[in-house]
This record gives C-alpha cells, structure tokens and sequence, in this order.
C-alpha cells in the first residue's frame, strides 16, 4: 500500500485529512491433550484502518484486502458516509506530539515448538499427579503473539511501535462422590527456561482443590469481599461509566458529576497506560495522541473524564489519550490499564474484618446480569462461605447482587492484593458492608 | 478467491505431511453498520474482512493456520509450518477436486442493504426512534442501530469438495432510557434474520422495535427489587429459550462431548429431560438468523432432533469431533470467521412446542416468578452450572401475575433444571442472539413456547 498516495488523493477527492493505521500480527499456540499435541495454530494477519475527515467529521472503515487500484472508491465512499453523519459529531485528525516514551520492563525469549510441547507434556504429567483426586487434566495451551502497529497520518503525525506476549494456560477437573470441579489458570510467560512448573503446578491444583465441596447457601444480605479477581471482572464491566463518550451520551450514571463525590474516599482510581506491570503498555492511544498516568477518582472525587478526540470535542476538554480501537476501523474512548489504588489491607486482615461474610471469588454472567445505566448487578457467583474471620466451606451456585454505586459508597476496607497478570482494568480485594446472596438452602 | 488449480496445489502441499486430511476455508465478508442517537447519526462504520483459515487433521489432532495475506508464497509458508507441527513427508495424496458448485441458498434476499442508499436505511432509524420518543415523556434517549453482513465462502478440501456459499444478515437494535427523578432504566429490542431490509415490516417495523424498547424501559422504572430463594418459574417463549441453549444446548455440543467434557457425554438414549421436552436443533429454516445453507465446513445443514420426550437423541457434532466420537458430522461445524478453527455449534435452538395452555400455567402458584423477556447467559459445560438474567419479570402471587421486579438472575445446573421443566405450552417463538464460544462469536437463535420449571434458584436484592 503506497500510504502517501492515498493520503495526496485524499486531498485531491476534497477530504480535509487521511489517517491510515496499518495492524500486522503474528501469532503460535499449541496446545495439549492427553500426551499428545491437540491443535497448533499460526496466523498472520496484515488490517488496515482508515479514518478520513470531511466536513469536520471523521469516518472509518477497516479493511484486510487493501490494494492501491481501489484507493478512489474506498475514498469516495468515505466521503460520502460523512455526509449523512449529524454535523454535531466533530472530530479532528492529531499532529506530531512530541512525548518521552516508556519502555516495558519485560524481556521476551521465544521459545520453540520442541520446548513447549516438553513443558506442556511435562505440566499435564505433574498435573495429573498432583493430587489423586484430580480426574482429567482439560487442557493445556502455549500462545504467543506479536503485533506491530504503523500509524501515519496527512498532518504529518508517523508512530511506529509493537508489542508481544507470551501465555501458559492450563485448566483440570477434579471429582469428588461423582461431583465436578474445575478451574484454570493463565500466566505471562516472558521466559520458558525461566517458568516455574511446580508453582503453576500447585497453584492451580490448589484453586481446584480449595472448590470441592462447594455447595450453594441460604440467601442472605452480609457483608461481602469481592476478591482481587471478581472484583477486577465487575470493575472492568462497568468502567465505562467515567467514558466521555458514554457520559456525552447521558448514560452513564456519572454524567454531571465531575467534581463530586461518588464513592467513598477509600476509593482512587488511576489510568495508567504505562504501567510497567501490566501485560501492555502504549506510549499513544489509537489516534496519535500520547498516553499519561491519570488519577480518574481521587479519595472518592470524581476528577477527570477519560475521552478521545471526539468526546473531548463534545464536552469542551482535551484528548486524554485515550482512544482505542476494539476491532473494526472506528477508535472510541477505552481505559488503558485502570486500576483501584490497593490499600493497606492484606486480603487474611479483611477476612478478619469481616468476621462473617461470603467472599466472591469468580463471577459468570456479565452479559446478562448487569444493567450498565443503573449498576444494577445480579450474578451467578461461586466463592467461600466465612465464619468467624475463617474460610468455613466453599460455595457455588450462588448468586451476589448489589447496585454498584451504592456498593463503592460502603467500602469497609481495600485490600492489598492487586494483580495485574493478562488484565488491562485490575482492582485489590475490597470488603463491602453490605451485597445481596442468593442460594437455594 | 483463489482458483481450483491454486487450491490443488495447496491442498497437495499439505497432504505431503502426516495429514490425513486439509481443507482451506476462505471468506470475504463485507459489514456495515450505521447508529443513530437521538435525531444525530453518529456513525458510519464499513469493513472488509477478507481471508484464509487451513486445516490440517491427522486422527484427532489438528493444525490451523489462517491469513489475510492471499499470495500463493504467504499460504505456502503457513501450510509449512503446519506440515512441520504434524510432521512433514515428501509424497502424499494427490488431490483433485470436483467442479466448483454454489450451495442452494434457501435464504435468498430482496432488499439487499448493501445496494441500498444510506438515507433509506437512516430513515428506518429514525422511525423507530421517533416511535419510542413518542411512547411517553420519560423516555429521554433512544439509540438504534442497522447492521448488515454479507459473507461469501469458499470450502476445498482433500476429499474433493469444492463449494462456495453466501451468507446474508440484517439485525436492528434500539435501546430506549426512560428517566423518573434519579431513576433510569433501558429497555432494547433488537429484531434481525437472514433476510434483507424488507425484512422489517410487520411486529419487526422499526415502530414496533422502538415501542417494545420504550414499553420495557417504562416497565422497569415500576419495578422493585427481585425476590432472591429457590421458586417455581415460569419463562414465556422467544427469547426465553435461552434458557435451553444455556443449560442444555451447549451441554449437546460435541466440544465438550467429545472430550468427556460435558455432564451430557454418554447420555445418548437415556432419559435427560422431563418427558415433556423435545428439542431441535435446526439449521435449514429459510430466512431464520441461525441458518445456513452449509456449515463452514462445506457440510449440508440438517435439522437435528436433539431430546424426544426427554430422551437424548443427537448431539451437534463437526467433522474433528466425529472422529473423536466414532460419529458423523450433523453439519454443525460453525466458526465466526477464517480466524477460527471450526467446532460444533448451535443453529436455531428450541424447545418444541407442548400442548400445555400458558394460562393454565399460573394456576396453582402461590409465590413465583414470571420472566416475560430474559437477557443472555453462560455455562461451564463441564459441571452444567448455568445463569441467566431475567430482563423482564414480574412476581406470581396466588396465581396471578402482580407486580414488575428488577435485577433477577436465575441460576441452576443444566442436567436438573430441564428435568424440572412441567410445563411447556403451545406458542413457539425464536429469538436472535449472538452465541460465545471457542470458535468465535456467531448468530444463533433460541426460541422455546412458554415453559415452566417446578423450582429454580432465583437470584435478587430482596432477602425480605
């Protein structure tokens, strides 16, 4: 693709910009079955994005069969697409930005096919003999990727960058009296030499074993402790609400709010696409703008909105450096790496606070079970039942339901736990005075 | 696309390896999609998706590599790399494929979106969000949306096959806001087929949409909080049969099946249901948002009677997994796109309809619960706990339906709750949904007549 042809063409179509995003990815899993290599997969997949200005608005397309003859029908039509979208929904390409670059403090060694299947044969092994009980070692799989992105756009902005991970997975069943337990578990893995079977090994055999038993319980409203993990999931499922875009709309249940007090002052939230701990780190968002570590909620106090381009048109304030694509063409505003700030609480201090309680360590039904505009949740959960600052039985079938604005304004304690693994929106364990479990004792 | 003889020289590639089968499936899909809020069309989003997923098999393993780059040189050198993992040989089968056929499409389109001007399309936005506006001062927003998919495949494989299909869809969805002092609710209703813009006429015009959105979102600002404890359930048809697809359906998947991984494996011919359910699973229902006129794997789409009477009587099944379980195929080899590995996946889902009364149902309940419209669910296949929200519900109080609840998620495990189903009545509706599995995100339907289940665990805010 000759970039700088369509960018000149654009111009001479009458478009007021051209900004064209090029994705290569590559990447290799393998995974493994009862002693052998289930599946192996490899990809190369070159996308293109093109956001072109007209009439002060931006409109996209993304494509993955791309060739030069094309150039004026792609361009015209883009064109004409921006005749019918409302003159209310500016938008502006982003210049050259000079910025001071971070750079992950992970280092990768890619490792060969014959390496991972030893480790993968070797983990199923340790696995399946970890504990007598476990019946079937479900699966395991080695993924690895790397991604390159090349934005240039006609105001002269050029960005050039990559990223890559690797990923062991593993997943097993334990049986008990002819009940199932299952559960997984992911981990980076920047080096292969360096992975620690055992670890993993107890580890997830641990998480499974700790699950036998599990029974539902009798409905009840106690205090609760969303764990690091359950509290990340319902976390990330609802951090549109401090979205410019979502709040331009007025729907989110912050719309109007900045400046207030929304949750309790236990409760700071922090933006950070450069955090060196996450898996990934973007020095510039999808549209050129560079990223910044950013306080969204501090000690309760709504501060700042995240936005894109567009939504900081529409509300008068600047690009966060927060727009992202989530596969199509368009960029809308996301988080990068959003976190609650952990406290000082270890996760044994909380089970203490609490005294009696249920802890909720996964959640399932997301898509269904919770109402973005209200915060409204109902979940199915699984988790452990707590007597006297103790795990006393593991529980499964239950379900934990709440309003989540109202739960972040009863915030006992924050936990020191915070974990960031595969997540990009993380959050510590926090105890709750009050949720909402369902069971059938 | 690429040509027989490309093919033929690829597919040979391959073969001269372990394999004991290749196939090359390729796809350029076209989609589009336009949304409105308010009287503002926000955007205007297009793309092009356009390549190549090749599949190796030898026994029960496989390799998968997939591209978007379609240069002869670039597949070779995935088909390398695939040999390498399998194990490469210098000779293999030769491979020669039948003449290139088109599969009958059964889905034929009038109104094609993709010839359409867009000005036609926004003005079906604009009807729908102008009918819910005008459903009642509270609704404060509406949003719609239009989008469209057109998707050609081409499917060779080593054992000759060389076919091609087009697959066509239209959904709309509006989302209504209906405000009350600090209280705001949603409602949405999202209609769609594999069908063209024509299809949106009758219950599926654009008012009809706005309205069903706005009348739910109204309703939801009444509501109170849901009951939470174990109580008989009744849940109406449509889209209701989530409950199905969830805690049985995916449970009959061969994914799981196959791998002794499903609380379902081995079942085959015993009794798994009450005896008043019998469930299919079909794919060659014309226009229906889950039909195919093929599987992504070149397969012939089937209807398959999945529970007759309550006993199991088919699982959904692909071609890997077939051979993981001494089956065929039921053509059920699905993937979102060449990115995807296909594996056995849903269709048009449902429970086939009793001959219950659904007025007779609420009779003899003294306290329940009354879902008129459910959201989506999950499940673990392997230990069949599953949950699903309940979008609309209203309580049951000796016997009759009272007041509307909010926040209900109803919770169980698959294998005991479609035992509980004593009830199933007579008014068979499907309903659209997008379906989350290994193979990708893919449109199904789900559908069910009015059921009711003796006991469930229903999960809500009020412990009172």
């Amino acid at each position: 693709m000759n970039k700088q042809a369509w960018i000149d063409r654009a111009k001479e179509l009458g478009l007021e910009g051209l900004e064209i995003t090029q994705t290569r990815s590559q990447s290799r899993s393998l995974s493994w079955f009862e002693q052998k290599m289930h599946t192996f997969t490899t990809s190369r997949v070159l996308s293109t994005s093109l956001r072109a200005m007209a009439d002060g608005k931006i409109v996209s397309t993304a494509m993955e069969k791309i060739c030069d003859e094309d150039m004026d029908t792609v361009l015209q039509s883009l064109k004409d697409s921006a005749t019918s979208i409302a003159a209310t929904e500016k938008d502006v390409l982003v210049g050259p930005m000079e910025t001071e670059e971070a750079t992950s403090t992970k280092t990768w060694k890619e490792a060969d096919a014959s390496q991972i299947k030893d480790v993968l044969a070797s983990l199923e092994e340790k696995l399946a003999k970890a504990d007598e009980r476990v019946s079937q070692v479900k699966g395991l799989a080695f993924e690895s990727a790397k991604v390159s992105r090349e934005l240039t756009n006609s105001l002269g902005t050029t960005i050039a960058d990559a990223y890559q991970y690797q990923l062991i997975e593993g997943e097993i069943a334990v049986k008990v009296d002819g009940e199932i337990f299952d559960d997984y578990l992911i981990k980076v893995v920047p080096d292969l030499d360096a992975f620690d079977q055992e670890a993993f090994v107890k580890e997830l055999t641990d998480k499974v074993i700790a699950r036998i038993g599990a029974k539902s319980c009798s409905s009840r409203a106690c205090k609760v402790i969303f764990r690091y993990d359950a509290m990340s999931t319902l976390f990330s499922c609802l951090e549109g609400m401090f979205f410019g875009s979502v709040i331009a709309r007025g729907i989110s249940p912050l719309t109007g709010k900045l400046g207030e007090k929304v949750f309790s002052d236990q409760i700071t939230i922090i933006d950070d696409p450069r955090n060196t701990d996450a898996l990934f780190l973007q020095n510039y968002d999808d549209e050129g703008t560079p990223t910044r570590t950013k306080t969204v909620v501090d000690h309760g106090v709504f501060d700042l909105i995240l936005h894109n381009t567009k939504s900081a048109l529409k509300m008068g304030a600047e690009s966060t450096g927060n727009g992202f694509r989530s596969g199509g063409g368009a960029t809308d505003v996301s988080s990068m790496n959003l976190y609650i700030e952990p406290g000082s609480n270890s996760f044994d201090s909380l089970l203490k606070k609490m005294d009696n309680g249920v802890v909720i360590t996964n959640l399932a039904g997301m898509h269904a079970g919770i109402d973005f505009v209200s915060t409204n949740f109902s979940l199915q959960a699984q988790g452990y039942l707590v007597e006297n600052g103790e795990y006393v039985r593991p529980l499964t079938l239950i379900t934990v339901a709440g309003n989540f604005m109202d739960l972040m304004n009863h915030v006992e304690a924050v936990g020191d736990d915070l974990r960031w693994e595969t997540r990009s929106t993380s959050a510590p364990s926090i105890l709750f005075e009050e949720a909402a479990i369902g069971g059938n004792e | 696309m690429l040509k027989k003889k490309q093919l033929e020289i690829l597919l040979c590639r391959a073969m001269r390896s372990e394999a004991d089968f290749a196939e090359i499936f390729e796809e350029e899909t076209h989609s589009e999609s336009l949304t409105q809020l308010d009287d503002n069309v926000e955007n205007i989003s297009r793309s092009v998706r356009a390549g190549a997923g090749i599949r190796l098999y030898k026994g029960t393993s496989s390799v998968y590599g997939y591209t978007d780059e379609m240069e002869m040189s670039v597949l070779e050198e995935i088909i390398d790399d695939l040999r390498e993992a399998i194990g490469r040989k210098d000779e293999g089968k030769i491979v020669e494929l039948e003449e290139f056929h088109m599969a009958e499409n059964i889905s034929p389109i009038d109104v094609d979106p993709f010839e359409t001007e867009d000005a036609k399309k926004i003005e079906l936005l604009d009807r729908s969000i102008k009918a819910a506006r005008e459903t009642d001062e509270r609704i404060f927003k509406v949003s719609a949306s239009l989008s469209s998919v057109h998707q050609d495949v081409q499917i060779a494989n080593s054992d000759g096959l060389f076919v091609g299909d087009v697959r066509q869809r239209s959904r709309m969805a509006v989302s209504a806001y209906a405000r009350e002092g600090a209280n705001v609710q949603s409602g949405r209703c999202a209609p769609g087929s594999c069908r063209g813009l024509d299809q949106f006429v009758g219950a599926t015009a654009p008012e009809e949409s706005g309205k069903e959105a706005a009348r739910v979102a109204l309703v939801l600002l009444s509501a109170k909080p849901a009951p939470s404890g174990v109580m008989p359930v009744i849940i109406d048809n449509g889209f209701g049969g989530v409950i199905f697809h969830e805690a049985c359906g995916h449970l009959l998947e061969a994914t799981g099946v196959a791998k002794n991984q499903s609380v379902m494996a081995g079942k085959k011919g015993t009794m798994i249901a009450s005896e008043k359910v019998s469930a299919y699973d079909d794919g060659t229902m014309p226009g229906e948002w889950g039909t195919q006129n093929i599987d992504d794997e070149g397969n012939p789409q089937q209807k398959r009677l999945l529970i007759d009477h309550g006993v199991l009587t088919s699982y959904m099944v692909d071609r890997l997994n077939a051979r993981r379980m001494g089956e065929v195929s039921t053509g059920s080899g699905r993937r979102e796109s060449y990115k995807y590995e296909p594996t056995s996946r849903m269709s048009n889902t449902f429970i086939a309809p009793g001959t219950d009364k659904k007025e007779d149902m609420f009779k003899d309940i003294k306290f329940g619960l009354y879902c008129k419209s459910m959201g989506g669910g999950s499940v673990n296949p392997n230990t069949g706990e599953f949950n699903f929200g309940v979008n609309e519900g209203y309580l049951i109080e000796d016997g009759k339906i009272t007041d509307p609840v909010i926040g209900a998620m109803l919770i169980g495990s698959g294998a005991e709750i479609i035992k509980k189903i004593d009830m199933v009545s007579d008014n068979l509706a499907l309903s659209q949904g997008m379906c989350g599995s290994i193979s990708g995100s893919i449109p199904t339907n789900v559908g069910q007549p009015a059921i009711r289940v003796s006991s469930i665990t229903v999960g809500g805010t009020d412990n009172e």
